[in-house]
This record gives C-alpha cells, structure tokens and sequence, in this order.
C-alpha cells in the first residue's frame, strides 16, 4: 500500500470519530442572542477539538502497546499463618412474619379469588387456592398486608381468626447449620435481623432455628495488631494470609478490641495464594511499568500471549509493589518462571477524558457555563466581578499574628467569593494544605458539596486526617474514593466501600446504603485518577436503569466546588473529567515543581497523523544530512518531498540563525557537476537514478528509496574513496567498523531517515524543552534541534500538541495554552490581569524547611522581578543536636568513580553511612521538635540508582522484601525517585544525585526543586561535586555544587 | 360495546433544556413508609447510627427534592423524585373546548444532543412556556427551564380520538394510546342511559326498521356529540345496549318479538301454546322484566289487528282446534310426602329424565337424592341450567358420581318454561312444581304426542338430547 492510501485511510477511519458542533439547544440556555450562541457552539468545537484529537491518537498509541508487561519475584517468608476470629459474625437476615388464618370451614375456600378482606385497614388481599399452604384448616399467607391489632378479617365474607408468628432469637440458642449445631455465644439485635457469634470458620450461609430456615451472611473480619501475651505480634499481612519470622507463643492472640484469634500454620502448598513483587525495569527514568499494575482498573494478570495462564489479583500493596494473586484452589496453577507478567493496556481513563471533552462541547449543562466561558470571545465583562465575602469565623487560620495566614485567609475569602474560578500558588511547606482544609470548613459551614482531588493518595488522606480535628459544628460528612488498600488506615472508614458495609451494618438495605452513602456526603475525595470511579463519573458511560448510556446526554453537576490540590501536575484533559461534575473551580500548586506527566508514545502517534508523511521526510532529510550527520549524500525523494524541502529551506533562509545558511542544496532539475560536486545534498527524482547516474559525482553517499539500491555505484564510490576521506562519515564508531565503507553505512543512514523517526526524534526533544522552559538561559542542543525539527509554517501541529497536552491546567488557565485563536478567549490567552487578581493568591511564607535548606530555592527558584515568594515563617523551630554536618543543607563529595550500568555504588555507600550514623543520633533523641518520630527520605533522580539504594537500605534494616517504605524501630525510612515523591516531606533528606559524566534531565529546574525542598531538619546532597560544578547544562546545577549544596 | 369520540385537536410538539424530576422506584420509598416528619427522619437515621453531619445532608437533599416540606414528608409512595438536567421534548394538545385533559402532557422524554440545528431553530415563545411549566404529572415534574426558552418543534392538527372498550376510557394521537379517566354515559348519552340495565333508553319508534337492533338489544350508529363539558366530538358507538325507553315502547318491542316468535312456528297456534310462547319470549329477552307485561289473549289479537296474518294465525287455531285448550291430563298423581315416590306410580322406574330450569343448587341436588333413593335408584338424566353457585360444584358432583346421575345443560331459554318427568322413555309427566317443592305436588300424565300440541319445545328438546 502506498503512503498515499495509508493517508486517505487513516483519514477516512479517524473522521467519524471528530468533535461535531455541539447542540445549540443546550448552549441557548447561555444566551438570549441566537449569533452569540452560535458563536459559542463553534467556539466551543474549535477550541476542544485539538484536545479531543489528540486523545483519539494517544488511545490508539496505547492499544498498538497492547500490553505491560513486568518482571516479578516470588515472595517467601518463614512462616505462613491462617489467623481467624474463635467466633465468627453473621448477620441474619429477620425472616417474614408467619401469617395463618384459622378456616373452619375449608368449603368457603374457592378456587379461584378468594377475597380476604382487613376490616380496620379497608384493603382486600386476593388469593387463588392453588396459591396457598392449607396445614391443619391453617392457611398460611404471604400477603403484603398484616393484620393490625386486634383487626377483624373476613374471609369470602365470613369473620376468621389468625395467627401471626415472629421469629425471636436469644444467645445461647441452638442453630443449626449444614447438620451441625452451633451455639449462639453472642447476639446483637438489629431492626432488621440480628448480629449472632458462632464459634465456627465455615462461611455458612444459612441455618435453621425453630424449624426455619434463616438466610445468614458472614462478616468480614478486621485487625490493625494482634497482642500475644502482652506483647504484639509481628507479622507481614499478605491477602488473607500472614507471614512472619517467629510463631506466636499463645495459641489464642488478640486484637485491639479484645477479640479473639487463633491461627493454624499454613504448609507450604500449592493451593496457596501466589506472593510476588514486580521489578521494573530501571535501565531509563520513563514511567515505571509496575505503576499501571496497580492502576484501579486493573484486576487479572497473565503471562504468554494467548492469556491461558491468568490470575485474578486479591489484592495490591502499593508501596511495596506486591501483587497477591488468587490460587485456584481446585486446579492450582505457577506462574512461569523467568516470563514477564502482563496485564491488557487500559485506555479507560483516557476514553474518560475523551468523553468530558465530548460531552461538554455537545451538550453543556447551565451550571457548566464558566468552563464554556473559557473559550468565549474575552472582553472586559466575561468573567464577573467577584462578590464581597466576610469571614466571621476562621477554624484553622485563627492567628493572624502566625507568619502567612493574611495571605492564606485571603485566599480563603478569594475562593469563597469568586464565580468560577480561584488559584492558590504557593512553594513547598507554605501551608497549601491548611488553607484548603479551612476552605472546605468554611464552604461546608454555607452548605456547599465539595469533590476534592489531587495527585496522590497522601495529599488527601493528609487533609481527611487532619479535618476532623476542626470540624467543630459537625459539617463535614467525608467519602473517600479509591481502593481500600490505596487509602491510608486511619481514614479507611471514610473509604465507599467500608462505608456502605457500616451502613448496611446498622441496618440499611444494601441498595438504601449505596445511595445513602453518596446523597449523605458533601466532601467526596479522590486521585485525580481514582475519582473516575466515583460511581456517577465511572457508571457514565453505562448507566443503570437504561439511562444515560451515551455521552449525549448531558452530566449535570452534582457540587459546587471541586478543589484540585497538584493542579500544576494535571492537564486540561485530566482536569476536565471531575470538573464537570462541579460548578466552581479552586485549582492548587505550584508551576515551580513538577508538570504533567505525558506519554511521549501519544505524542508521536500524534505527530504521525498530524504532520503529512512528505513534511516529516522532508525535514528529517535536511536534519539528518546537513545537521546531525554532516556528510555529503544524494537522496532520492519524491515530488512532494523535494516542494516540501524548498519550502522548508525558504522560511529558513529568511532567519538570521539560519543554521543551513552555508550549506548548499542542489535540487532534482540540476546537472551542472561542478555544482553537485559542491553540493552537501544531492536530490535526485524518485526513479530517475538509472538515467542520471552517470552524470552524478562518486563523492556523495547514496540513499535510493525502496530496495533500488546500485552496488556498482557503491563500487565506484569505494574505489574513489580513501579512508581519510570516508572519516567524514562521523557517525560511525570507526573502532567497529570493519572496513569502513559505504555499504556499512548504507543501512544505517536508510534507517536513519525512515518516516516514524521524524516523530520519535521531535517527540523526545519536545518534552525536555518544555521541562527546560524555566531555565534562566534555555538554549543548548534541545532547543536547537527542536526548533530545526519542527515544520515551518504558523499554527503547526507540532506547536499545537506543545500547547495544548504537556502544560497544566494551573498554568493554561493563567497564561493561557498559546494556541492561536480568531479571537482572545481565557483558554488560548489566560485570564485579563484584574480577572486573575481578583481570583488568584500566592503564598510567599514556607513553614516546612530549615532557612538553610530553603535558601537555594527562594533565590534561584522563587524570586521573580526581585520578590521573593518563598520566604520563612519567624516560627520554624528545627532546633536539633546533631553535629555531623556544619550546615543544614550540604554536599558529600563522592568522588570515587565506582559507577557500572548507570548505577553509582560509591554513592549507596555513603548514603547508608550517613544513615547510620542519624540512626545512632535517634537512638538517644527519638523524637523531632514536634515529638514524633523521625522520618528519613533517600531521594535520588534515577530509577537504576533507587534500585542499589533499595538493595543497601533492605540489608541495613532486615526487611528483605520492602520497597519504598522502611523502618528501623520508630524511624521511617522512605526511598523514592524524586518525581514520586512530590507533595511529601522527611526531616532528613539524602539525595544521590548519581550522575558524574553527564547530567541528563537533572537540567529540569521543577524536578531539583522539588528534590531541594523536602527536608526539614537536613539536607545531605551525595554526588560528584566537581562534575557538577564544571557541566555546562545547568547553571543552577552548578551553583548548588560551587555552594556546597546551600 | 365500543365507543369512539373524534375531534382535532392542535398538537404541539416542543423542546425545552431544563430540570426535570422523575418519579421513580427507589429504595428510598421504603425506608421513608412509616416516616412522617423531619424529626421522625432524623431519630430514625440516628437509631442507624448514623453520624450528624450526614444527616444534616440527608435531610437537606430531601428538602432540595421537595419531599420533606415544612417539615412533614410528603407522599412517595408511588414514586421518589430524581431530578436531571437535560434536553427533553414535550407534546402537549391544545384545545378550544373544555376537555378535562386539556393541555395535558402527553409523553416527556429525555433527548440526545444533536448537533443538526442551527442558532436560528431556537425560537422563544414565553406563553408556550407557560403552558408547559404548569404541567405535571405522577411520573415528573418540570422545575426549572433554562432562559425560558422552548422551542416548538412542530405544531400539527391531529385527530384526537377517545375510546371506550370494554368500559376502560383510552384516547389516542397518532396511533400511540393513553389512560384517560372515564366519560360518564350520563354526559355522553344525554341522560337516556339506564344505569339499572346498564343499557341506552330507546324509543321503539327509532329502531323498528331494525330487525337485528331489536331483537339483539344493542345498536350500533354514528352521531355528533356536544355538552358544555365535552365539547363537540364526532362519535360512532358499536353494539350499544338498549332498553325501551316507556312502557309502550315495551309493549310494541314485545309485540314485534312475540310476532317473529309466531312465524317461526309457521302455523296455526292455540290460546295455550301462544301464553306458552309469551312467557318463553318473555324469559329470553330479560331487559322487559323492567316493564308490566301481562298475558291478556284478546287485547293481543287486539294489537295484532284483523288484517295481520299473525291475528289468523291465531284465530285459525281457535278454530281448527276448538278443544284443544282443554286437553288435559288422563291421569294425575298427587305427591304429598317423598315416601309418595315409592309406590304411587305403580311402576318398575329403571330410567327418569327430568327436564327442569331449576335444579342447579346444591339444596336441589340433595331433594333430587332423596327421590332417587325412594325411586330405588334408576339411571336419571336431568336437563338443566348450569349450577348457579360454583362453590356447590363440588358437592354436587359428588352426589351425581354416587347416584350415577347425567346431566345436560343448556342455557334457561332452550329449556321449557314447564317441569316434565319422563319414565323409562315413555311415560310421560307435567310436574307442578320444581324440586324445591316436590314432596308436595302432582304430576300429570300425557302422551308425547299430547304434549306435542302444547309445548312443542320439550318435545323437541327431548328428542334432540334423548334420541
């Protein structure tokens, strides 16, 4: 198949599937003006569009994936424990009230509607007899009416008398239950059934009593610790299995709650759940596999491609990366050793994104009119003024005397008062959490429902954790989304899940306590991710009840706000999917540390249907030849492609940095040989080489399309050539080449300049220059190539996709995406000045870092136009008695060069020295200024050195199958990249920076920031200080090592 | 019968973007049942347990919902609001007459987004508005429409058609129907409906053309209806019950039946067999038990007139047969206790067929055993009416399988008015009374041929069913 038709096909196949103008119906509800509504119709499309394209492509470039796969180990432990409760809790269920009425006269009975008839109710109830249980003259009813007290009943019109019999359970019963007896040794009366304990393991699902059979339903079980004999047990939970070093000493252990267990040891078998850890593959920093194991949709895994081999997982420990896989019991499987784990690539969440995109553009809701706002024509009056707000009553922000608090009540008063939008920057440690927890205090307080969202499962379950203590007019009724394992344990109960259990626990049904559970709440938290599956965004798609299948029915808001902690690290697209369902929008962060994480494989899948093939060729040709491999050649291109190289070289040649000013470019129409001779590129039309070959100098390297390739000429060439002349050909590594000549490069430079690699070279290059966007003086090799790389005309698709996909929604909404509109709208453009002023807060006063620590960062990072906006609070008390180091923020020299496979032992060496000597030190002071304990983070930039650093810090502790999450008696000891570990904070921080020959993408000043300003008490930098004092890809870099790290 | 009103109507179809609630199940209906104010919520869901905070929260969304209302909860019981915002498309009939279901809501429907119409489509009209803002029903209610804007999708002149069917009110628009509530026959029939007979008062002057009209008791026919409630409606009623309007009418309706009776016979008939013959009509068309219709021999010839044939018909018969009024009974048993039945007959009964309407109650039955016993038990036939009480069924089955009784039914106006007992297929008895009073009455004997001249009617019922 031709290029041609591949094109007209990939057209045909994505135009189906494009953002239609939307409904004007539902957008007249913005306007009276019909020309304003249907400005805004077309102004809406234009302006999703690109995101909605973009997404088409990058959920095609996950399902060409088709899988993830990992590498994994078995985990294998002393002893494996079954440990259960003595006595297990069932609830059961009140059985029916026994209605049975006393016919002495069995004749009056007909066969057909009989009429009995509930004189004090006036309701008639009809039976047939063959309907009916006649015992004894007894008729036993199931009627929906019950008798009244005392209530006369008339049967076929003749009075009757009845019974009605209720079941009634007392402890000490006997029940029984798949033929055996149970004693009930404990009861608790429900109103609809009763809790009993029974001394058994059976999951029993019914019993008899009184000759009835009972419908029961076993509880699960639950404990935090488990005591043996005064003293508590250790044990590592794994699914409903426990692994420990030591059995316990009693045989009954017991819980916080005085419940009683026992447990039984487990032969190894082969019936037992499967244990593994995944190890990701740490030879590159891009997202590490594992991480989509653990995505909440995920819930089988297999190995081979034909997926025979599958398990479902039980259960997922995040932090230490274990996936516990179900056994099946009947036919216990293995997992293959040495064959990777795969799961299918779930395109869900972006097929979410997708569907918001379509949803807003086609039927916007009224109370959605401030996000269609966003890509209105701006003028002086789009966004309203906002209202005045006066707070009577702070919760938190009580003490306006505490360093930062004006800034943050006004914020508060900013976001209470505006119409649509409000944004809260803030550094490290400047109290963004507080002020968030204040807001939701104060809009709960005015009745308003809230969906809080942000990064990760610590920034919220740090704000649950902590709202409760404030909460003193009892407004906050918190649901927390995600899966139970994700949520952090003191907050577990807020989790759906738990929370519908308690609720059918206390005696709803279990339908009343799914709606109960969403009707009662006004604070609904999740991940940004994890909240798609909060039940009215996940059941979107298919509804219940037939409704709502189709994203062309409009998603009304359900609350009033949604506030967005690590705004800076969501996109638009990721943005849109909660916001939706919200009226108001607060948006948090902060643009100094890290931006969204984008796949590079959308970009490129992107680039490859955006950019004609001819472009893509057309520019690689001129890149690869005149740019990165400076050699002369001759290249066969089509037509298109030599217009499109003419066309490229014009709008250059009109630069004044015009890097190919001196090259010379011969064109197919050329046969003057002295000017080809001179040429550094030789185009020749595509299937004209046999004609012209003679007339074209030996000089050049060759690059015919297709298999035409002409060994005579390479003959020729080789004759001609010498090897001083060949060294020209730079690319190659001359120690192995065999013979150096030009049949060895031929392949090479054919691959080189094939299609797809226009994409894949601008991709990668696109994502570092957005990263290096914030340096003081961004422009080196990136830069460069990015620029020679993208397509020259206006309004290219590669500034399009910069644009719109990698900055976030923190920074679009205020400087806007840069996209080129017909006209200025907020989205393209950001907000005017007074709309952002009235809106906007920043938080200048950091409470979190020792002065020393936070130096580096305010002066490099946080001052702009001589301001500075990461001041410190008078009130940071990091008093400590630890002597080791002379200042709180240094820098170990490491300059021993011990380095293999891009790992730095030399540095784990020190760093675990470091660390065992502060252990020492908490040995005598356990606890921080705040009486807690200490905590220590080990950060470093890359994943293949967090895995040596795993390796050093799982010996130094004993704890041979953590992963992230350490401790050494009270002290936590945390190993993380420094991307995953934004938003969190340690008292001591050691950074292994790794690097000693060159400094990769530690040149993204976001990304050291965040590593900067972590620490509390100390931050001990371990590196090759005169590597980085003397590399010339980062100033900043260079000015942390020549400070000694300060 | 079948009723059906037409008229056109103005139909509106519109579009409007707004909130809706839609009554629904919910599990909410049943924890609220036995809930009847806010404080009555509140200690219920504390019993739960549940915390303050959601409670607060519960009962404001019931009070967003409208369900709970100065404090007190509404009724939900037959559906709990939903509200959702969207789309949605209205029909809506208007009409210039003051029909009870003016302006009602026909159907209302969530509608996808499209994206074919334009900026101008959006066209307002506040008083549409109006109309359908005030609608609602049991299955939703309109809250709020966005700008005030509905957009008439169309307005069409439809036929509206009302039906009546098997006494259930329907109307339909455009071949889809809906429940409606009844049109009372007082209004539609302009007080000549008899609600005793359940049938349409009519002169006979208006139908006597209509041989099948009278003798079915139902009409059928088209007429333009108009009351200051209904307004004008075209209408056709099918197979309308009817009932004379006066006595006369009675009388001349009987008279017209009793002359179709009389040609059937085709021939000449006795004073007796035309008394038998009026009270057998008289049976078979119930509708003039309402009326005084006694038999009364010459104000009958009366009616007739001379110059009628059925008037020879009748007098032809007096004439032929002068003494045949008077045939009477060879012989007659008298019948005064059951034991009678043992020996006053003075002969060996191994068969009995009794031709009697009135032997279908379970009481009937255990007289019937009674005689049979005393008759030493021969095979009995009965001919008969269906059982009146079918809780007696039973039982009486049982007496019939023990006594080896058959027994044939027919409806009451295939049978003779008279009670005949018939002896081993051939003598024959006129029975005074039914079994009810058959320990005390006579029985007298004829010859088939005999009763032939009467009451041709069991003679040939007996020989159709006995043969």
């Amino acid at each position: 198949m031709s290029n041609n038709n591949q094109n007209r096909k990939k057209n045909t196949t994505s135009h189906w599937n494009k953002l239609h103008l939307g409904d004007h119906s539902y957008y007249s509800c913005f306007s009276d003006s019909p020309a304003r509504v249907k400005a805004l119709v077309n102004t809406t499309k234009e302006a999703l569009s690109p995101y909605y394209d973009f997404l088409n492509e990058a959920i095609k470039a996950e399902n060409t994936k088709g899988s993830y796969e990992c590498d994994w180990k078995i985990i294998e432990s002393n002893f494996t424990l079954k440990i259960t409760p003595v006595y297990a809790k069932f609830k059961v269920e009140k059985p029916k009230t026994v209605f049975k009425v006393l016919v002495e006269d069995l004749d009056i009975l007909k066969d057909e509607r009989n009429k009995l008839f509930f004189d004090g109710q006036d309701e008639t109830e009809r039976f047939n007899k063959s309907d009916i249980k006649i015992v004894d003259n007894y008729i036993y009813l199931d009627s929906e009416t019950l008798p009244k007290d005392d209530e006369i009943l008339e049967l076929n019109n003749i009075e009757v008398r009845y019974n009605l019999e209720n079941l009634s359970l007392e402890k000490n019963n006997t029940v029984h239950s798949q033929n055996k007896k149970y004693n009930i040794y404990k009861i608790e009366t429900l109103g609809d059934g009763w809790n009993i304990y029974l001394k058994t393991n059976e999951n029993l699902k019914e019993m008899i009593f009184d000759n009835q059979k009972l419908v029961i339903t076993k509880y699960k079980y639950s404990f935090n610790s488990l005591i043996d004999n005064d003293t508590e047990f250790i044990y590592e939970e794994m699914a409903n299995e426990y692994q420990c070093k030591e059995l316990p000493k009693n045989d009954i252990l017991k819980d916080e709650e005085g419940i009683e267990y026992k447990w039984i040891k487990q032969k190894s078998s082969k019936t037992n759940d499967i244990v593994i850890q995944l190890i990701d593959d740490d030879s590159n920093d891009d997202k590490s596999i594992s991480e989509y194991f653990f995505e909440e949709d995920v819930k089988t895994i297999y190995q081979g491609n034909d997926r025979k081999l599958t398990f479902d997982i039980k259960k997922k420990k995040v932090d230490d990366k274990i996936l516990i896989l179900r056994q099946d019991w009947k036919r216990p499987k293995q997992l293959k050793n040495g064959e990777h784990i795969k799961i299918k690539v779930d395109t869900g969440n972006l097929k979410k994104q997708q569907d918001s995109i379509k949803l807003l553009n086609n039927s916007p809701v009224k109370a959605q009119q401030n996000l269609i706002k966003l890509f209105e024509k701006k003028d002086s009056k789009l966004w309203k003024d906002s209202r005045e707000v006066n707070i009577g009553f702070w919760y938190i922000l009580d003490n306006e005397d505490y360093d930062g608090t004006l800034d943050q009540r006004e914020f508060v008063q900013k976001a209470i008062a505006t119409d649509d939008f409000a944004i809260l920057e803030g550094p490290p440690g400047s109290g963004k959490t507080t002020t968030i927890l204040e807001l939701i205090l104060q809009l709960l307080k005015l009745g308003k429902k809230i969906l809080l969202s942000a990064s990760t499962h610590v920034a919220i379950d740090n704000v649950l954790e902590r709202i409760h203590k404030y909460d003193i007019d009892k407004n906050v009724e918190a649901l927390r989304i995600g899966r139970s394992q994700s949520v952090g344990e003191s907050i577990s109960h807020l989790q759906i899940d738990a929370k519908i259990e308690t609720y059918v626990q206390n005696g709803f049904s279990k339908e009343m306590a799914e709606r109960i559970v969403l009707d009662s709440t006004n604070l609904v938290c999740g991940t940004t991710m994890g909240i798609n599956q909060f039940p009215p965004i996940r059941d979107r798609v298919s509804f219940e009840n037939g409704r709502r299948k189709d994203t062309n029915l409009p998603m009304d808001t359900i609350f009033d706000y949604m506030i967005i902690d690590e705004s800076s690290k969501t996109t638009f697209q990721e943005f849109l999917v909660p916001a939706m369902l919200a009226k108001k929008w607060i948006l948090v962060g902060d643009i100094k540390q890290l931006s969204p994480f984008i796949e590079q494989s959308h970009i490129v899948h992107n680039f490859n249907v955006v950019v004609p093939k001819e472009t893509q060729k057309a520019i690689r040709i001129l890149f690869e030849t005149l740019h990165n491999n400076q050699n002369p050649y001759i290249v066969e291109v089509s037509q298109k492609e030599e217009q499109e190289i003419k066309k490229y070289l014009d709008v250059w040649n009109r630069k004044e940095d015009n890097p190919y000013k001196n090259k010379i470019v011969t064109y197919s129409n050329e046969t003057d040989l002295l000017k080809l001779l001179g040429s550094d590129l030789i185009l020749i039309k595509e299937g004209n080489w046999k004609n012209i070959k003679q007339y074209i100098p030996k000089t050049h390297l060759l690059i015919l399309k297709k298999d035409n390739d002409d060994n005579s000429f390479y003959f020729q060439q080789n004759y001609l050539s010498h090897t001083n002349k060949l060294a020209n050909f730079n690319k190659i590594d001359y120690n192995s080449s065999k013979n150096n000549n030009p049949f060895e490069y031929k392949e090479y430079f054919k691959n080189m300049l094939k299609e797809q690699n226009w994409a894949e070279a601008i991709a990668w290059r696109m994502i570092r220059v957005y990263e290096r966007r914030m340096l003081k003086n961004p422009n080196s090799y990136y830069e460069k190539s990015y620029e020679l790389l993208k397509p020259v005309e206006k309004n290219n698709a590669v500034d399009r996709i910069y644009n719109m996909t990698l900055p976030s929604i923190l920074e679009s909404i205020q400087v806007g995406n840069g996209e080129s509109h017909r006209n200025n709208t907020t989205i393209t453009e950001g907000f005017n000045k007074r709309d952002l002023r009235q809106r906007h807060e920043t938080l200048k006063t950091q409470h979190r870092m020792h002065p020393d620590i936070s130096k580096f960062s305010r002066e490099n990072f946080y001052t702009v136009d001589g301001v500075q906006a990461l001041q410190n609070a008078g009130t940071i008390n990091r008093k400590w008695d630890y002597e080791r180091y002379d200042k709180r923020a240094v820098w170990l020299d490491v300059t021993k060069n011990d380095k293999s496979n891009g790992r730095n032992a030399e540095e784990v060496k020190v760093v675990i020295k470091e660390l065992k000597e502060f252990l020492k030190f908490t040995e005598s002071n356990p606890l921080n200024q705040d009486e807690e304990p200490w905590t220590i983070a080990v950060l470093t930039f890359h994943q293949a050195q967090a895995t040596i650093l795993r390796e050093g810090l799982r010996k130094l502790t004993n704890q041979p199958n953590k992963m992230s999450k350490f401790n050494m008696k009270d002290v936590e000891i945390l190993l993380y990249t420094v991307d995953k570990f934004q938003g969190m904070e340690a008292d001591i921080i050691f950074i292994s920076m790794m690097k000693t020959q060159s400094i990769g993408f530690l040149d993204n000043i976001n990304r050291l920031n965040v590593a900067l300003t972590r620490a509390k008490y100390q931050r001990v930098i371990v590196g090759d200080k005169r590597f980085f004092e003397n590399q010339r890809g980062s100033d900043e870099l260079k000015k942390l090592a020549q400070n000694g790290g300060m | 019968m079948k009723i059906e009103l037409k008229k056109d109507i103005k139909l509106y179809q519109m579009e409007f973007v707004g909130e809706v609630d839609f009554f629904e199940k919910s599990p909410y209906i049943k924890l609220l049942q036995n809930i009847k104010t806010k404080d009555e919520l509140i200690y219920e869901l504390e019993e739960k347990k549940m915390p303050e905070s959601a409670i607060k929260n519960i009962v404001k969304r019931l009070e967003n919902l409208k369900v709970l209302k100065n404090g007190i909860l509404e009724n939900i019981e037959d559906g709990f609001p939903n509200k959702e915002y969207g789309k949605y498309t209205l029909e809506i009939f208007e009409n210039d007459t003051s029909l009870p279901f003016k302006f009602k809501n026909k159907d209302i429907k969530r509608e996808k987004a499209i994206s074919r119409n334009t900026a101008e489509d959006i066209k307002t009209n506040k008083n549409y508005i109006k109309m359908v803002q005030d609608k609602s029903n049991d299955k939703f209610r309109i809250n709020s429409i966005s700008n005030d804007k509905a957009k008439i999708l169309s307005v069409r002149t439809n036929e509206l058609v009302l039906i009546m069917d098997n006494n259930k009110w329907k109307y339909r628009i455009n071949d889809k129907s809906y429940d409606m509530e009844s049109i009372a026959y007082i209004d539609l029939f302009k007080g000549k409906w008899d609600y005793e007979n359940d049938s349409l008062m009519i002169s006979f002057s208006i139908i006597k053309e209509k041989d099948d009209f009278l003798k079915s008791f139902k009409i059928t026919y088209s007429d333009d209806i108009e009351s200051n409630k209904y307004g004008k409606l075209k209408g056709r009623f099918k197979d309308i019950p009817v009932i004379p309007k006066e006595q006369y009418d009675a009388k001349e309706w009987f008279i017209y039946l009793l002359k179709s009776e009389i040609e059937q016979l085709n021939r000449y008939i006795s004073k007796e067999e035309l008394q038998q013959l009026w009270n057998n009509t008289k049976e078979k068309y119930p509708k003039f038990n309402k009326f005084e219709l006694g038999f009364d021999f010459e104000n009958i010839l009366k009616e007739f007139g001379k110059s009628s044939k059925y008037y020879w018909l009748l007098q032809a018969g007096i004439d032929l047969y002068p003494f045949d009024i008077s045939i009477s009974s060879k012989s007659r048993v008298i019948i005064e206790n059951i034991e009678d039945f043992q020996d006053k007959f003075y002969i060996d009964i191994k068969e009995l067929i009794i031709v009697d309407r009135y032997i279908n109650r379970i009481r009937h039955f255990k007289i019937l055993e009674k005689v049979v016993r005393n008759l030493n038990y021969p095979k009995i036939t009965i001919i008969t009416t269906k059982i009146y009480n079918s809780n007696d069924k039973q039982k009486i089955d049982k007496i019939m399988s023990n006594y080896n009784i058959t027994r044939i039914i027919k409806e009451k106006y295939e049978l003779p008015h008279s009670r005949y007992w018939v002896f081993n297929d051939d003598v024959f008895y006129k029975v005074g009374e039914s079994l009810d009073s058959i320990q005390n009455t006579s029985f007298d004997k004829y010859t088939k041929d005999e009763i032939q001249k009467f009451d041709k009617k069991f003679v040939e019922l007996l020989d159709r069913e006995i043969s």
